[in-house]
């Protein structure tokens, strides 16, 4: 029972993780239409320039905050400069974050080489409830992507910003005669896609090491949660981590790493074979 | 002249063929040998991902994985324990073709990047099994050397399986087929449908032409090509391991087709010309040829989406526009505007 607890609660953070890559992916297939496959890359980034900063004697948060900026304003750049472009062909967009996986694995791997990259935890702590043992960096993750998903919640329903955000996701054209600026509206939320994946990479660093081929596999899971969630519904995609994140925590608990793989991948084409439009039905309310 | 100029892009696309078969007759150097193979070798690969992808529109993930499933299949039964290697790729292709059978019933019905994510599903469900299976030594990989027969022409003597020119002869023969066969195939009513279906899928099935069924077929075939590219691959390579089919693969796969033209016959055979030469002859950006080439299709997404082939093609037809107010040669019309998705 210890046992399937602490798998359970590991899952959690597997969850939040997952979380925040689905919900960038999810805003960025939302408003853009485009799958970026690139998302993993910048996860990447965002775990290696908090590894850099604090190697190099930044605080953990410093460090985190650094990240998240840059990798929303790398976002913003690649949009404005390259997916802008091809807005009305999703398959040129395909290419191109394709194209940036390349480029990004070979900066990473010039830069910090083939091997994982660690540096101390921001959390020394570990709690313990009964005989399970909870690291203080999982809670970190676990607290922190539950904060930063309430606050983009707030933000997508309350502010003006969001609601211009959720109207051009709705229907571009009836945004445009709001008198929307549509085309700003898509940067932002593909930086905001961004920033979510760089904060992804960012918590994930402080728990597993860092290397050059860390961003493939957040990815695959990242679309996992997409399809599962019923692309472009928020919730759907936080209820699907967390149901791939705890089945993936009992898979490698009671099996192994890769058994835990073969059966997330055997749910994801169940699914798309069964439920193309995820598992979540899809309504007004839970859409973006 | 016109007539010419029509032929110019596949009349060109033989070179490479021809050079690699005068190659085997010369007896180059090896690394001129070594840059032909593997020419040739992705050539196919390339091949197998245009005829679902440049002719089907359906953007698969699952070819180098459905040529790691050939490799291995090979690898098992002519390598460990000793089966005829004709018989050995009978069985890939069997393999390969039910794979591609399943993968297209789930995935066939989806479209757009659900399909794409479907067959990389699928893709990576195989390796991550590939890499749990004791037999085929999980991540570390296996041999895959074989006796793949020999082939006696006069007093020319060639091990196939062998890297001095054996394997060069097989790729160079099995590359031509295929190209021979899609030239064919183009010309005939499921080639044509084929492309109704990947230009106007509503369009096409109104006028009786189903697209499921066609895209099926276009995928098996894709499979079958996908297969002698991976066996081919595996036996150059001599060692076959799952990293080896990995994303960084699938990548170089994608850049050589856009690269040369995707849904151009020849797309592929010019793409790997450009990546292998470039990468393996001239050592061109060394360890960063990876990144360089990530840059390069983008730039090719954004001025020539068609790539080179079809800016050429769009060239040769501006042309004779010009020259005699013809309209547009008829044969295999090529894509239009951007590839599908």
């Amino acid at each position: 029972m210890t046992q399937f607890t602490q798998a359970v609660i590991n899952g959690l953070m597997l969850a939040s993780v997952y979380a925040l890559v689905a919900l960038g992916l999810t805003l960025v297939f939302g408003l853009l239409d485009i799958v970026n496959f690139a998302h993993g890359q910048m996860l990447l980034a965002g775990s290696y320039l908090v590894f850099a900063l604090v190697d190099d004697g930044q605080s953990y948060w410093l460090a985190l905050a650094i990240a998240v900026v840059a990798v929303a304003a790398l976002g913003l750049v690649v949009d404005a400069t390259l997916f802008s472009r091809v807005r009305r062909s999703p398959i040129s967009g395909l290419l191109i974050s394709i194209g940036l996986i390349a480029i990004l694995t070979d900066v990473f791997h010039t830069i910090w080489g083939p091997n994982g990259q660690t540096f101390p935890t921001p959390v020394r702590k570990v709690f313990r409830l009964g005989d399970v043992t909870i690291g203080g960096n999982r809670m970190l993750v676990v607290a922190t992507a539950i904060a930063v998903m309430l606050l983009l919640a707030g933000f997508l329903r309350f502010t003006r910003l969001g609601k211009a955000l959720r109207a051009t996701a709705e229907s571009p054209e009836a945004a445009v005669l709001m008198g929307i600026p549509v085309e700003r509206i898509r940067n932002l939320s593909f930086a905001v896609g961004a920033a979510l994946s760089g904060l992804a990479g960012g918590l994930l660093a402080a728990v597993f090491p860092v290397e050059p081929s860390g961003g493939e596999g957040v990815l695959i899971k990242g679309f996992i949660v997409l399809v599962l969630g019923g692309a472009g519904s928020p919730l759907g995609a936080v209820m699907a981590a967390v149901l791939l994140g705890i089945i993936e925590s009992l898979g490698i608990t009671y099996w192994s790493s890769a058994g835990a793989d073969l059966i997330a991948f055997t749910m994801l084409i169940v699914v798309l074979f069964l439920r193309p439009t995820g598992l979540v039905p899809v309504t007004r309310d839970v859409t973006l | 002249m016109t007539a010419f100029a029509r032929r110019l892009p596949s009349l060109l696309g033989w070179v490479p063929l021809i050079g690699g078969a005068l190659l085997i007759g010369l007896g180059g150097d090896p690394l001129q040998l070594h840059v032909v193979t593997l020419i040739l070798i992705w050539a196919l690969w390339g091949t197998s991902f245009n005829i679902v992808w440049g002719y089907g529109g359906q953007f698969s993930m699952a070819q180098i994985a459905l040529g790691a499933g050939g490799a291995y299949t090979v690898a098992i039964l002519n390598g460990q324990m000793g089966l005829n290697f004709w018989l050995a790729l009978a069985a890939a292709v069997l393999v390969a073709v039910s794979l591609s059978i399943i993968i297209g019933v789930a995935a066939l019905r989806l479209s757009g990047f659900y399909f794409a994510i479907m067959t990389l599903a699928f893709a990576s469900l195989l390796l991550r099994f590939v890499a749990t299976w004791d037999r085929v030594g999980r991540t570390t990989g296996m041999a895959a050397a074989g006796d793949f027969g020999t082939v006696d022409v006069g007093s020319l003597h060639w091990e196939l399986a062998s890297k001095e020119g054996g394997l060069l002869l097989l790729s160079v023969v099995t590359l031509s087929l295929v190209l021979l066969a899609i030239g064919r195939i183009e010309r005939t009513r499921t080639g044509r449908a084929l492309l109704a279906t990947r230009e106007d899928e509503t369009l096409a099935s109104s006028l009786g032409v189903a697209p499921i069924q066609y895209r099926l077929l276009a995928f098996a075939l894709s499979a079958v090509v996908a297969v002698f590219a991976g066996v081919l691959y595996g036996a150059y390579l001599r060692f076959i391991s799952p990293s080896f089919f990995g994303t960084a693969v699938l990548i170089t796969l994608i850049v050589q087709v856009v690269i040369g033209g995707a849904g151009h016959r020849f797309g592929p055979v010019l793409g790997a010309t450009i990546y292998i030469g470039m990468t393996e002859y001239y050592q061109f950006g060394g360890e960063h040829a990876h990144g360089f080439f990530g840059a390069a299709l983008i730039v090719m997404v954004l001025i020539a989406p068609n790539g080179i082939l079809g800016r050429l093609s769009q060239l040769v037809n501006r042309l004779r526009q010009q020259v005699s107010g013809l309209p547009a040669p008829t044969g295999a019309p090529a894509p239009t505007e951007e590839p599908a998705l």
